[in-house]
C-alpha cells in the first residue's frame, strides 16, 4: 500500500533520513521505533508532504505522491495525528471532526449561499458521519460533548479526538505519531486495543511509538530507526533481540568501546 | 436511628439535582455559569437571551425598518435637539454602510485570520469604478461622448466581480508572506491606491496625445448617477436607507450561510492551526484566497452603492487609513468572528461620535461613563461613596475658601451648554484665564490618574489621588474638552478603544480564545 | 534629464537622503525593538515621535524670549534633545503599562486596536492642549541660516550634520547597551523567548519597560531633529512618519537593530533620489513598492532571521 524507497532528507548539513525503505501492506500495523532524534517524526512529515524529500520516492497505492500538496495527499487517503496535539482548540468537538470531511465533500459556494437541497443533504451526512466516528470511542465524546470547545477536553480525549478527525478524512492509511504519549498505563492499554480495532475496521496503520507495551502487543512488523537509517526490521521479538537495536538504545558495552 | 433528621440519605429528587455537581458535564459548563453571573450586564444579557431567537431578530428588524418614521417625529427630534430628520437618516445610512463593510472585514480578519490592512482600497476601487461607469467622467471623443452610463443592475454586480478578482490577485501575491508581513504589504497596497487616487491627474496613456486625468485628484469625481433598479431610481436619503438595509440583510445571510458550512469550518480551522488544517485535507491557500475575494467583493458592494449615495468619490478621508482604523475598531470591538458583533461595533462607532457632536449629550456621556467606571473600579460601594462624597465636599470647600482669598481666582465663565454644565461649573473654582489653567489641569488629571493606578496598594493615598483626578478631569472637561468638540470626539473614541480592549480583549460579543503557551 | 543636471543634483540629493534616512532609522529602531520583544506592532510609536517634537518645542520657547536666546543655542539644542528623549520615554512607558501590559496574552489584534486608541488620544490631546496649527522651531533661530560647511561646491547646512551626528552617537550607544550590558543581554534573551527568559529569572516587565523607554527616547530625539531641520511640527506628523519608520523596520528585518538602521537609511535615500529624479507625487507610494519587492525576495527583510516552520 505504502512504498517508501531510498528516501533521503537533510536539514542543513545534518542527514536526518538516510536511504530509508519502508513498506506497509494493506491492513497491516507497522511500527516505527527508535531513540529520540532518529528521524521518526520527520518520516511522517515527509509522507504527508509537509517536508519535501531530497531524493527517493514515496508511492501510495502505486502512485507517487512526491511533490504533492499536503491536502491532496490527504485526499488520496493518508491521514495523520500529531505528537504535539494539534486539535482546533477553539472549535467544538463535533466541528473538529467535521473539518476532516472537507476533502471528500464538494458543496460549492453557490449551493452553500442559497442552502440548496444538495448542500443540506451533504451537511447532514457529514454530521452523521462525525457522530459515528466519535462513537468509536464510547460515550466519552458523545452527547453534550459534541458542542463543548475542544480546549475543555482532557489530554487523552484530545488524542482520541485527533484520531477521530483523521478517520473522518476517509483515509485508508492512518499515520499515528505517538498516540500513547502522556497517557497512563490504563489509557495506553485502551489505545492499544483501539488501534487493533481500527485495523479490523479496515484501516492500515503506520505507528510511531515509544511505549514498547503498545508496540509489542499490536505490531505486525517493527522497523527500527537510528540516525535516520533503518537498522532492523521484523517481528517485535526479532527486533528486540537484535544486537544493533540494543546497542542503539543502550549504547555499546564498555569493553567493546575500549 | 428512627429520627428522620439523622437520616443521611436525602430525598431522591434532591439527590438528582445535587449529583450533577462535580460530574464532567457540570464542570464543562463552568464558562456559561461564570458568564451568566457577571453583574448588571450579565443580567441584561440573560434577559435578552430569554427572548426566543426568532423574536429577537424580528423585533430588531422591525425597529430598524420603522426607524426613519420614528426619527421623523417631532418628539424624537426634540429629544436629541436636532433640526431635521435628514441628518439622522444620513447617520443611519452611514451606520448601514459601515455595518456591511465591517462584515466583509470580519470575513477576512475574523474568520480566516488574515490581517488585511488594505481592505479600504477595495471600497475605493469600487467607488471609482462606479464613477467611471455611471457619470460623464469617461469621455472619448467620437466613441463615448456623454459618459458610459451603464445601468446599475449591470454595473454593481460587475464591480463586485472585478474587485473580488483584484482581491484574489492581491491575495495570491501577499498570502505567501506569513502573519504580520501580510498586514504590512496590504497596508502598502492601500497606501499606493490612495496616493494614486490623489495624484494620478496627469498620466500619459498610450493612444492619447495629452496626459489623461484618471481621478481628478483630491477633489474627486462628482455628479454620479443614482442607482436605478428595474426602473426605480433611488434618490432620497430614506430610499437609500432602505436600499442599504436590504443589502445588509443579504450580505448578512450570505456570510452567515457560508460560515455555517464546510467553508466556514475550514476558515476556522485555518485560523486555529494552519498546518493541521492543511494536513487534514483543507486546501488552506485556496480557503484564504476565497476569504480575501469575498471580503473584497463585500467591500466593493458597499463602496459602489455608497458612491452612488454620496453622488461623488472623494478619496480623502473616505478611502484613507483613518476609515480603515475605524472599521477595525468596529470589528474588534464587536468581537472578531462574530457577525452580530460587527454590526454592533459599526453601530457604536457611527452613533457615538454623532452623539458627541452635541456638547450636552457629550457631557452626559462623559460624566456617565466616568461614574460607572469609578463604581466598577471601587467596590464595595462604600468606597465609591467615600471618594465621590469626599470630592464633592472638597470641591465645595474650595469654592468657599478660594474666592474669599482672592475673588479674581474664581471669575471665569466658560460656555455652559446644558444644566449639567452649569451645575458642575458652579461647583468648580474657575479662574479668569481658564484656558491656560485648563491645559495644565488636563495634564495634572492624567498625572493623578496614573499616580493613583500605580499606588493602588496604598488605599488612602489612592482615594485622595482619585478624588484629585476626578476634580481635575471635571475642570478639564468644562474648560477645555467640551469647548473643542471635534478633537474631543476622537479623544473619547480613542479612550473607549483602550478601555474596552483592556477590559474585554475579545470584544463585546467575541468568545475568549484559548491558546496553549 | 541631462547628465550634467544629474551630477549637479547628486550631492544635495545624497545629503537629503541621509538626513531623512537618519530620522527614519531612529523611528524604525523603536518599532523594531518592541516588535522583537512583544511581537506587537506599536502603532502609537509615530505619535511618541510627535510628542518628542512638541517637548522639544516646549524647551525651545522657554529659552527663546522675543527671539533672543537666554543661554547659548548649542546648550538649548542639547536640552531639547534630553527633555524630548526622557519625556517621550516616560509617556511610552506609561502607555505600555496601561494599554499594552494588560493585553500581553490577549489575541494578537487586541493590543493593535489598543495602540490605535492610544494614537488617537496622544494626537488629540496635543491638538487640544497645545495647538491645532503647525508650530515652528523658527528657521535660522537655532542654527543660523548661513552656518554651513562647504564640501567642494556643495554647501551643507550645519543642521544636517547635527542630525546625522546625533543619530550616529545614539546608534553606537544603543549597540553598546544591547551587546555589552547585563540588561541588554536580558533584552536579547527576552526577544528570543519571552516565557523561557522569564523562567530563567529575567525580570521581563523591567526589560519591556526599558525597551519601550529606549525606543521612545530614540523616536523623541528624531522628532526634535526633524523640527530643527524642517522647522515645522504638527500634531498629525506622527502618522506618516510612523508608517515610514515601520516600513524601514520591515525592510531591514523587523526585530533586528542593525536592520532597522539599514532599512531607515535605504528608505531615506530611495525617497530622496526618487523624488528628485523620477516623480515627487509618487514618493510615498515608493516606500511600499520597495517594501513589497524586498519582502517577496527576502521574506524576513534584509537582515532578519528566516522563520523556521515548526511541526
Amino acid at each position: 500500500m505504502l512504498h517508501i524507497t531510498n528516501l533521503n532528507k537533510a536539514f542543513g548539513g545534518l542527514q536526518v533520513i538516510h536511504n530509508l525503505d519502508i513498506q506497509v501492506g494493506r491492513q497491516e500495523i507497522v511500527s516505527v521505533i527508535g531513540p529520540n532524534g532518529a528521524g521518526k517524526s520527520t518520516t511522517l512529515n515527509l509522507i504527508t508532504g509537509i517536508y519535501k524529500p531530497d531524493s527517493g520516492d514515496i508511492r501510495f497505492e502505486g502512485e507517487s505522491i512526491l511533490g504533492m500538496q499536503p491536502h491532496d495527499i490527504t485526499k488520496l487517503g493518508i491521514a495523520r495525528t500529531f505528537q504535539t496535539l494539534r486539535v482546533f482548540l477553539n472549535m467544538s468537538v463535533i466541528e473538529n471532526v467535521m473539518t476532516g470531511a472537507y476533502c471528500h465533500t464538494n458543496s460549492g459556494l453557490f449551493s452553500t449561499i442559497f442552502r440548496m437541497p444538495g448542500w443540506r443533504q451533504e451537511e447532514e451526512k457529514i454530521r452523521q458521519m462525525a457522530e459515528e466516528k466519535l462513537s468509536f470511542f464510547g460515550s466519552r465524546l458523545q452527547g453534550y460533548r459534541y458542542d463543548q470547545p475542544a480546549y475543555s477536553l482532557s489530554y487523552a480525549n484530545r488524542r482520541r479526538l485527533e484520531i477521530a478527525r483523521a478517520m473522518m478524512t476517509d483515509a485508508k492509511l492512518l499515520l499515528l505519531d505517538e498516540p500513547a504519549a502522556g497517557m497512563n498505563p490504563h489509557e495506553s492499554a485502551e489505545i492499544t486495543d483501539l488501534i487493533g480495532q481500527l485495523r479490523d475496521e479496515g484501516y492500515t496503520i503506520l505507528l510511531i511509538e515509544h511505549d514498547m507495551n503498545v508496540v509489542g502487543k499490536i505490531s505486525d512488523r517493527v522497523a527500527v530507526l537510528d540516525y535516520g537509517q533503518k537498522i532492523a526490521e521484523g517481528s517485535y521479538e526479532e527486533v528486540t533481540t537484535n544486537e544493533r537495536v540494543i546497542e542503539a538504545y543502550l549504547g555499546r558495552r564498555h569493553e567493546e568501546l575500549g | 436511628m428512627t429520627d428522620p433528621t439523622n437520616n443521611p440519605i436525602p430525598p431522591d429528587d434532591d439527590e438528582e439535582k445535587k449529583s450533577k455537581i462535580g460530574t464532567d458535564e457540570w464542570v464543562s459548563q463552568v464558562d456559561d455559569r461564570v458568564r451568566g453571573r457577571s453583574g448588571v450586564l450579565g443580567r441584561l444579557v440573560a434577559l435578552w437571551e430569554a427572548i426566543p431567537e426568532s423574536w429577537r431578530y424580528t423585533g430588531v428588524l422591525l425597529l430598524v425598518i420603522a426607524f426613519p418614521v420614528i426619527s421623523g417625529t417631532d418628539a424624537f427630534l426634540e429629544l436629541f435637539d436636532i433640526g431635521d430628520n435628514a441628518f439622522i437618516l444620513r447617520t443611519g445610512v452611514r451606520f448601514l454602510t459601515f455595518a456591511i463593510l465591517a462584515i466583509g472585514l470580519n470575513v477576512v480578519v475574523g474568520y480566516a485570520g488574515l490581517l488585511d490592512l488594505g481592505y479600504i482600497a477595495f471600497m475605493g476601487i469600487a467607488g471609482y469604478l462606479y464613477a467611471y461607469m455611471s457619470s460623464e467622467f469617461v469621455q472619448i471623443e467620437g466613441l463615448i461622448p456623454y459618459g458610459l452610463a451603464i445601468p446599475s443592475i449591470v454595473s454593481i454586480p460587475l464591480i463586485v466581480l472585478i474587485v473580488a478578482g483584484i482581491g484574489y490577485l492581491i491575495g495570491s501575491v501577499s498570502i505567501r508572506l506569513a502573519g504580520d508581513y501580510l498586514a504590512i504589504v496590504t497596508l502598502g497596497f492601500g497606501q499606493v491606491f490612495i496616493q494614486l487616487a490623489l495624484t494620478a491627474t496627469r498620466v500619459s496613456v498610450p493612444g492619447f496625445d495629452r496626459p489623461v486625468d484618471l481621478t481628478r485628484g483630491p477633489n474627486g469625481i462628482n455628479n454620479l448617477d443614482d442607482i436605478t433598479l428595474f426602473g426605480y431610481t433611488f434618490e432620497s436619503t430614506m430610499q437609500y436607507y432602505y436600499l442599504f438595509l436590504l443589502l445588509l440583510i443579504i450580505v448578512f445571510v450570505v456570510v452567515n450561510n457560508i460560515n455555517r458550512s464546510r467553508i466556514g469550518r475550514a476558515w476556522r480551522a485555518v485560523r486555529e492551526d494552519e498546518l493541521a488544517a492543511e494536513v487534514m485535507g483543507t486546501p488552506t491557500r485556496r480557503m484564504k484566497l476565497l476569504a480575501f475575494a469575498i471580503g473584497a467583493g463585500i467591500a466593493a458592494l458597499a463602496g459602489a452603492v455608497d458612491a452612488a449615495f454620496q453622488g461623488n468619490v472623494v478619496p480623502n478621508p473616505r478611502y484613507s487609513v483613518l476609515t480603515l482604523i475605524n472599521l477595525y475598531a468596529m470589528v474588534v470591538l464587536g468581537g472578531t468572528g462574530s457577525l452580530i458583533g460587527s454590526i454592533v461595533g459599526a453601530f457604536i462607532f457611527t452613533i457615538l461620535p454623532e452623539l458627541l457632536r452635541n456638547i450636552a449629550a457629550a457631557g452626559v456621556l462623559f460624566y456617565g461613563v466616568g461614574i460607572i467606571g469609578l463604581y466598577a473600579a471601587l467596590r464595595p460601594w462604600r468606597r465609591f461613596a467615600l471618594v465621590m462624597g469626599g470630592t464633592l465636599v472638597g470641591g465645595l470647600l474650595l469654592k468657599l475658601i478660594v474666592p474669599a482669598i482672592n475673588p479674581a481666582w474664581d471669575n471665569g465663565f466658560p460656555e455652559a451648554g446644558s444644566v449639567l454644565n452649569q451645575i458642575v461649573q458652579g461647583w468648580l473654582v474657575i479662574p479668569e484665564n481658564f484656558q491656560l489653567v485648563g491645559n495644565i489641569v488636563t495634564g495634572l488629571a492624567i498625572f493623578f490618574l496614573l499616580a493613583a493606578m500605580f499606588l493602588r496598594q496604598r488605599q488612602h493615598l489612592f482615594h485622595v489621588l482619585l478624588g484629585l483626578a476626578i476634580y481635575s478631569f471635571a475642570f478639564s472637561w468644562e474648560t477645555r474638552l467640551a469647548v473643542e468638540p471635534s478633537a474631543t470626539r476622537i479623544l473619547v473614541v480613542g479612550a473607549t478603544l483602550v478601555v474596552l480592549m483592556v477590559a474585554r480583549p475579545q470584544g463585546l460579543l467575541g468568545k475568549t480564545e484559548v491558546k496553549i503557551i | 534629464m541631462t547628465i550634467e543636471l544629474f551630477f549637479q543634483l547628486l550631492p544635495q540629493t545624497l545629503v537629503n537622503g541621509l538626513t531623512l534616512g537618519a530620522v527614519y532609522a531612529l523611528i524604525a529602531l523603536g518599532y523594531s525593538m518592541v516588535y522583537g520583544i512583544l511581537k506587537l506592532l506599536n502603532f502609537a510609536h509615530g505619535d511618541i515621535y510627535m510628542i518628542g517634537a512638541y517637548l522639544g518645542y516646549g524647551v525651545f520657547i522657554m529659552f527663546f524670549v522675543d527671539d533672543t536666546a537666554l543661554i547659548p543655542t548649542g546648550l538649548i539644542i542639547v536640552l531639547m534633545l534630553v527633555v524630548a528623549m526622557v519625556g517621550a520615554g516616560i509617556v511610552s512607558v506609561a502607555v505600555e503599562r496601561f494599554a499594552y501590559r494588560p493585553l500581553r496574552y490577549a489575541p494578537r489584534i487586541a493590543p493593535l486596536i489598543s495602540a490605535l486608541g492610544v494614537s488617537f488620544i496622544l494626537q488629540n490631546l496635543t491638538q487640544i492642549t497645545v495647538s491645532p496649527r503647525p508650530l515652528s522651531y523658527g528657521s535660522g533661530t537655532l542654527i543660523a541660516t548661513g552656518n554651513s560647511f562647504a564640501i567642494g561646491d556643495l554647501k551643507v547646512h550645519a543642521s544636517r550634520f547635527l542630525v546625522i551626528g546625533v543619530t550616529l552617537i545614539l546608534m553606537f550607544a544603543l549597540t553598546y547597551f544591547v551587546t555589552q550590558t547585563r540588561l541588554g543581554r536580558a533584552m536579547r534573551a527576552v526577544s528570543m523567548d519571552l516565557d523561557a527568559a522569564q523562567m530563567m529569572g529575567v525580570d521581563v516587565n523591567q526589560v519591556i519597560l526599558v525597551t519601550f523607554f529606549i525606543g521612545a527616547a530614540l523616536a523623541g530625539a528624531g522628532g526634535v531633529l526633524v523640527g530643527i531641520v524642517f522647522f515645522s511640527i504638527k500634531h498629525t506628523m506622527g502618522f506618516q512618519a510612523g508608517l515610514k519608520g515601520f516600513t524601514a523596520a520591515v525592510i531591514g528585518g523587523i526585530g533586528s537593530i542593525p536592520g532597522a538602521a539599514l532599512g531607515g537609511l535605504l528608505l531615506g535615500l530611495a525617497e530622496s533620489f526618487f523624488s528628485v529624479y523620477v516623480s515627487i507625487t509618487f514618493k510615498d507610494a515608493l516606500a511600499f513598492v520597495l517594501l513589497l519587492i524586498i519582502l517577496l525576495i527576502r521574506p524576513s527583510g534584509l537582515l532578519g532571521q528566516p522563520i523556521v516552520k515548526k511541526v
